[in-house]
């Protein structure tokens, strides 16, 4: 229901003052000249005052003759004007670093923007850090990581679409995509999904994809959430559809697979042997992480037969003098290291490097000197913890650190079936997955072989002129495979 | 949502039933040595692993007297708080006078006992397993029987006894025509060595093969890869090839060569409706390693005569051997599955087999090449 504003000024000033509950911050200012009364309101913070002196008073203060509504709008020297009737449209403008200017005896006001915000500058990124490669990462302004995305994918083609998402709260949310290569069902899926979102606010992007996300009861995440521009942009230069949240240094990605999280731009960046290896060296340490604990607990519980014949003295011995059964070893050593992890997150950084040293030394040196642990256990847990920090998702890694507890479990309680039932189980719950409805296990299942090249190998760029057909980009060619391959200066003979 | 919970209570409930086995709690057994009891017994011996951090012995070694195998270890539970398991069982040992009445009754239970390695290793000894498993010599291995187990597998690494594995034994054991070897443990001033291969007639150890001799046996078994050959050639066998201004006079004593990087093709024919008079193609490739007289290997005429006098050394030495078998009617070489493999009329049978070997009539043809024999001035 539109409220108008009132024409008779005492009635203007007072119901501003009741909306703003008598706020110390809303200023208002009365000029008389020319015969003329003028009032102008801002909230006192929230409005660049340099501006505000320099362009917005000066002309308007200084008019030869009294202004009408018209020239206010056209003789100021200020692009963001705005003639506003409804009084709780001039109140959320205030609000927004607006600057109201009312003349006595109109039944419209003119606002002029002039926010003033304090963000910080673009700056490195701390969670995914890169050793070479673009180094910025975004921040909480989304006009700032706007800004960054369209300088970094210069084209025309690229479409940003504006949704409000929060009943009570709202945040501004961007939906970006290149309108010529994102699949249209992948779009309408992102898209419809943020209008159905049914909540008061939303506290963060994280937040937002866990609303939007398939399905909510796994761990694994389904969206990539990333706060590397480059990685973003690069993403959608290959079809997928992003996401920024207004306040929030992280960006969304999707659809994605399971293998896109053990991938880093990195990979890209680096000759595609050394990619290649150190991507395989990701998926090797995957493993390692999840089997590697739960495989010592099986041998140690139920199957000394499979234990080397030359590792089985210092298993032994190590074992020998260890009170528990291997299963809640393994869990207490596994607990200990969560916990390290989580309080060197939660120390303030000078503090933090401490823990390491109280954690890796003291702790584990002691629990093995007193017969607590075994030391060769006291490795496993260390290489599988190491491991799980190999992830370039944070994500993932947690994901990945979280499995292994129930593995554990159902290794101490039927040792190897136990690990084949938590493993069957874990790749039967992989391929129920899905990501923006395209299929998780992608391009394992369904099998293609020619995507390989781009996931989980990281063939050169020649070779791979295809864009993830997982991705149902609506064009699949990135460029002329045959004229990339050849090089002029290197084919005369 | 209610099947995971019953799967859930399932996993908790029967977590009970399974049977745990803490790696500390456990005896665990790597070698085992029967040895001849009283009155149709036998005394098993067997080596355990022994985890304390403070010894610094890691083993121990039991041994208890019972009908059966398996009544062995029963008996032997009492002497040791760890519960004896035989998962990690690597090698069996049989002492001679044992092995000579047939090893097939232990073999039994071995082949049968799925928690025991088909991979482990079987030796027979010509002295007590019971002081070859207890005597301290193991050089860097944790006992005795893992010692023992290590030297037998570094000799079949580099093929200097055939393959000793349980499974090739019974493997040998039911086919027809063949009979199985085992290595012959002995030990010399308390240090286990293999002595000599033991032919074994079925089950039975009738007879020893000497260890210079194993090598020649292996010629005719399979086709080596890199062994090793010590030769003795007739002393003048190459006088017309000495050097003429020598270092060392060459005229007196033996001439010995020795080879290595021995690689050979073995391929055995036989005649059709005559299983005993088989003719064995050998081609060999070697490097001569050593030589005992000084030779002029520049001459290309001195390789070609020392070619075929190691030929003609190879062919004697393995008359001899088939010799030896003939004596004994066995047949390790396996003349006689050969036979069956490649024809369809009268086949050779266990029964029939047994007495025709010493019918056997084998002819030889050996090819040597050197390969590499380097030169000297």
């Amino acid at each position: 229901m539109e409220r108008r504003i009132p024409v008779k000024k005492e009635l203007y000033m007072e119901s501003l003052q009741k909306h703003f509950r008598n706020s110390p911050d809303l200023v208002n200012k009365t000029f008389t000249f020319n015969r003329q009364t003028i009032v102008i309101h801002f909230i006192n913070y929230q409005v660049n005052k340099d501006q505000l002196e320099r362009d917005l008073l000066p002309p308007l203060t200084n008019a030869k003759k009294p202004w009408t509504m018209e020239s206010l709008k056209n003789a100021i020297p200020l692009s963001s004007s705005e003639e506003i009737k409804d009084f709780s449209s001039l109140a959320r403008e205030l609000i927004h670093g607006g600057v109201s200017v009312y003349i006595v005896g109109y039944e419209e006001v003119v606002v002029f923007t002039l926010p003033k915000q304090d963000h910080r500058a673009l700056n490195r990124a701390e969670t995914e850090s890169l050793v070479f490669g673009p180094q910025i990462a975004f921040t909480e302004s989304l006009m700032t990581n706007l800004n960054v995305v369209r300088w970094r994918l210069d084209t025309d083609d690229l479409t940003v679409e504006k949704f409000l998402v929060g009943e009570r709260i709202q945040s501004e949310v961007r939906v970006i995509y290149l309108k010529s290569l994102a699949n249209e069902e992948n779009v309408q899926t992102m898209k419809q999904r943020i209008e159905d979102i049914v909540i008061d606010e939303i506290e963060d992007s994280t937040v937002l994809n866990q609303l939007i996300e398939d399905s909510s009861s796994t761990v694994f995440p389904q969206l990539i959430t990333t706060e590397l521009p480059d990685r973003f942009c690069n993403s959608i230069a290959k079809g997928r559809v992003g996401v920024l949240v207004d306040k929030s240094p992280t960006a969304i990605i999707g659809p994605m697979t399971l293998f896109n999280f053990f991938e880093s731009t990195e990979d890209t960046y680096m000759r595609w042997n050394i990619g290649t290896f150190i991507r395989m060296l990701r998926f090797l340490s995957m493993v390692i992480s999840i089997v590697l604990t739960p495989m010592y607990v099986a041998a140690l519980t139920y199957h000394y037969e499979i234990i080397p014949s030359s590792l089985l003295v210092s298993l032994g011995q190590s074992r020998a003098t260890v009170p528990f059964p291997p299963v809640l070893e393994a869990l207490l050593l596994e607990i200990l290291i969560e916990l390290l992890r989580e309080a060197g997150a939660r120390l303030p950084t000078k503090v933090g490097q401490t823990m390491g040293i109280v954690g890796g030394i003291v702790l584990g040196q002691a629990a093995v000197q007193a017969g607590f642990t075994s030391n060769i256990l006291v490795i496993i847990i260390a290489l599988s913890a190491l491991a799980s920090f190999t992830a370039p998702s944070y994500m993932m890694g947690s994901a990945i650190r979280i499995i292994r507890f129930p593995m554990i479990i159902l290794a101490g309680a039927w040792g190897l079936i136990g690990i084949v039932f938590a493993l069957s189980f874990l790749v039967i719950h992989l391929l129920r997955q899905k990501s923006l409805g395209r299929p998780y296990l992608a391009p394992i299942y369904p099998f293609e072989a020619s995507a390989l090249r781009g996931t989980i190998f990281r063939l050169p760029f020649q070779k791979n002129a295809k864009r993830p057909s997982y991705v149902m980009p609506k064009d699949e060619s990135r460029f002329d495979k045959k004229r990339a391959g050849t090089k002029r200066d290197r084919s005369s003979p | 949502m209610k099947k995971i919970f019953l799967v859930l209570l399932l996993l908790l409930v029967c977590n009970g039933c399974v049977p745990k086995s803490y790696i500390e709690q456990l005896g665990i057994i790597t070698a085992i040595g029967y040895d001849q009891a009283e009155e149709d017994q036998v005394k098993g011996t067997m080596v355990i692993f022994q985890f304390d951090p403070t010894a610094t012995a890691s083993s121990q070694v039991v041994s208890a007297v019972a009908d059966t195998s398996k009544g062995i270890r029963f008996r032997a539970n009492r002497q040791t708080s760890h519960r004896l398991v035989s998962g990690q069982v690597r090698l069996l040992l049989f002492e001679n006078k044992l092995a000579e009445k047939g090893v097939m009754r232990y073999m039994d239970t071995l082949s049968r006992d799925a928690k025991i390695t088909d991979m482990g290793f079987l030796s027979v000894s010509d002295v007590p397993t019971e002081k070859l498993l207890k005597s301290g010599i193991s050089e860097d291995a944790p006992n005795t029987g893992n010692y023992i187990q290590r030297l037998i597998e570094k000799s079949i690494h580099q093929e200097m006894i055939p393959n000793v594995e349980l499974t090739s034994f019974i493997h040998h054991y039911y086919d027809v025509g063949i009979d199985p070897v085992l290595p012959l443990l002995s030990t010399q001033e308390e240090k286990t060595m293999i002595k000599g291969l033991a032919l074994f007639q079925n089950d039975r150890f009738v007879q020893t093969l000497s260890e210079e001799d194993i090598i020649f046996l292996l010629l005719l078994k399979k086709d080596l890869k890199d062994a090793e050959l010590q030769l003795q050639l007739p002393n003048e066998a190459l006088q017309n090839y000495y050097k003429k201004r020598s270092i060392n006079p060459a005229t007196d004593g033996e001439l010995h060569v020795s080879l290595n990087e021995v690689e050979t093709d073995l391929s055995i024919q036989t005649k059709k409706n005559d299983p005993v008079s088989p003719s064995v193609h050998l081609k060999m490739e070697a490097r001569l390693l050593e030589i005992t007289k000084d030779i002029d290997l520049k001459q290309r005429k001195a390789i070609r005569k020392l070619e075929d006098e190691i030929a003609k050394g190879i062919e004697e030495r393995l008359s001899l051997v088939v010799n030896q078998l003939k004596e004994e009617k066995v047949d390790p070489v396996g003349f006689g599955k050969e036979y069956n493999e490649k024809h369809r009329t009268n086949r050779i049978t266990e029964e029939s087999w047994r007495d025709q070997i010493s019918q056997l009539d084998v002819s030889f043809d050996v090819e040597v090449k050197l390969l590499r024999y380097g030169i000297s001035e």
